[in-house]
């Protein structure tokens, strides 16, 4: 019989945040300490700032979704950052919980 | 009079005009009509390399060295223009200084759409002009970003807009602009090949432009009535502003291009482009560099106001009086 794998517990960020602002985001968890993410380009929705939704030919209405998995520690630091890095701008930070199977990559 | 009411009536009866009137139509109805944001990108993509393309072409058949004047005015008034629009903003429409700062770059700086539909209605008018203009349009589309980012630092915190980081990150933006890449790079990919070129590229590049500025003009009218709809907090001051700086523009461009002895065509064009604004590469430059302003309110004058103002009645004006001025 073979030996149940290993799973590990850690924190999955989802940032939605305007689409000019992503590479903005994209450095500042880069430089908490996060080693990878994923970039949903196009979402639409509707929130504090009204509606989102990218129809406009510069793309400075619509939002991305970046989405990274991390060590808690990392995670909450940056949500508690994060009012500061989204002051004025359209944007949300949600932390969830997951299982991953490779820690190394987390 | 005359003469105006029917280059009106024409350039309201095109099919670009009314295949922008039906886009702007189906989203009044809450029509569920929509142009995939992708296509509509590839669509943007075509046009600019397509009307660099031509006016490369059109550059190496005639003379080059004449266009630079021109290209130095146009970026005097990319560099001036913002700073009338500012005061008009701040003083009349009642603007904070985030709000007017960002805005008036947008007005300094060009649409590449206007710019194709007067160089369409003239064509159709059988006013020609210089293949030149549209590396006018290219130089035009950046210098105003410069201007709206010093008026908007005026009085501002220091600590707010002078990390490193962020001034690259905008340098990085403004100078790489994917639209001026396609612009330049399609005049130069044109006036390399000339009309050997064209020969090889008329099926994509003639054949096809007219139809596909249709289907880029539907998509317009359906996202400007539906900005125009959700924009929230705009003013009577602001939307006013949005409809009286075309003719200001179009005003100081007519004269600056008259003074500089431009003939019709090339005049039109430099009037149009200084009463149009940019509503693609600006946006985005603008809501990097001055996060606290509105990006709803300048995408919606620019795009909700001005753009259709100058589509339906600014552009045959211009050509009228270009042509008192220079005909």
């Amino acid at each position: 019989m073979s030996a149940a794998p290993d799973i590990y517990r850690r924190k999955k960020m989802e940032i939605i945040v305007e689409a000019p602002l992503a590479a903005t985001v994209i450095d500042w968890l880069a430089a908490r300490g996060i080693k990878g993410w994923t970039v949903l380009p196009t979402v639409a929705g509707y929130g504090h700032q009204g509606q989102r939704g990218g129809a406009d030919p510069a793309g400075v209405l619509g939002n991305v979704m970046i989405i990274a998995v991390t060590e808690e520690a990392i995670a909450r630091a940056a949500l508690a950052e994060s009012s500061e890095l989204l002051r004025g701008i359209a944007g949300i930070v949600l932390l969830s919980d997951v299982e991953v199977r490779r820690p190394d990559h987390f | 009079m005359a003469d105006t009411l029917a280059l009106a009536l024409a350039n309201l009866s095109s099919p670009m005009v009314l295949s922008f009137a039906l886009g702007a139509l189906a989203a009044a109805m809450r029509s569920d009509l929509d142009i995939p944001q992708q296509i509509a990108k590839g669509l943007s993509i075509y046009l600019m390399f397509a009307i660099g393309f031509k006016g490369g072409v059109a550059l190496a058949a005639g003379a080059s060295a004449s266009i630079l004047p021109v290209i130095l005015a146009g970026i005097a008034a990319s560099f001036a223009m913002p700073l009338v629009a500012y005061f008009f903003l701040r003083r009349i429409a009642g603007l904070g200084r985030a709000d007017a700062a960002a805005t008036a770059a947008h007005y300094g700086s060009v649409s590449l759409v206007t710019f194709i539909a007067a160089s369409e209605f003239l064509a159709a008018g059988g006013i020609g002009f210089s293949g030149g203009m549209v590396a006018v349009l290219a130089a035009m589309e950046t210098p105003a970003i410069v201007t709206g980012l010093l008026l908007a630092r005026r009085g501002a915190d220091p600590v707010k807009v002078g990390r490193p980081a962020a001034r690259f990150a905008l340098a990085h933006e403004v100078l790489t602009n994917g639209s001026v890449i396609l612009l330049l790079g399609g005049l130069a990919i044109g006036w390399i090949t000339g009309e050997a070129g064209m020969a090889k590229l008329k099926p994509f590049i003639g054949d096809l432009f007219n139809g596909l500025l249709c289907l880029f003009l539907l998509d317009l009218g359906l996202t400007t009535v539906r900005q125009l709809r959700s924009a929230r907090g705009i003013g009577a001051g602001s939307i006013a502003f949005g409809l009286y700086m075309p003719p200001i523009g179009a005003a100081a461009g007519l004269a600056l291009g008259w003074a500089i002895g431009l003939p019709v065509g090339d005049l039109t064009l430099f009037a149009t482009l200084c009463a149009s604004a940019s509503y693609i590469a600006v946006p985005a430059a603008m809501r990097l560099a001055v996060p606290e302003a509105r990006p709803g309110l300048y995408v919606t004058l620019s795009l909700g106001i001005t753009f259709p103002f100058n589509i339906a009645i600014g552009i045959p004006v211009y050509t009228v009086i270009a042509d008192r001025l220079a005909g």
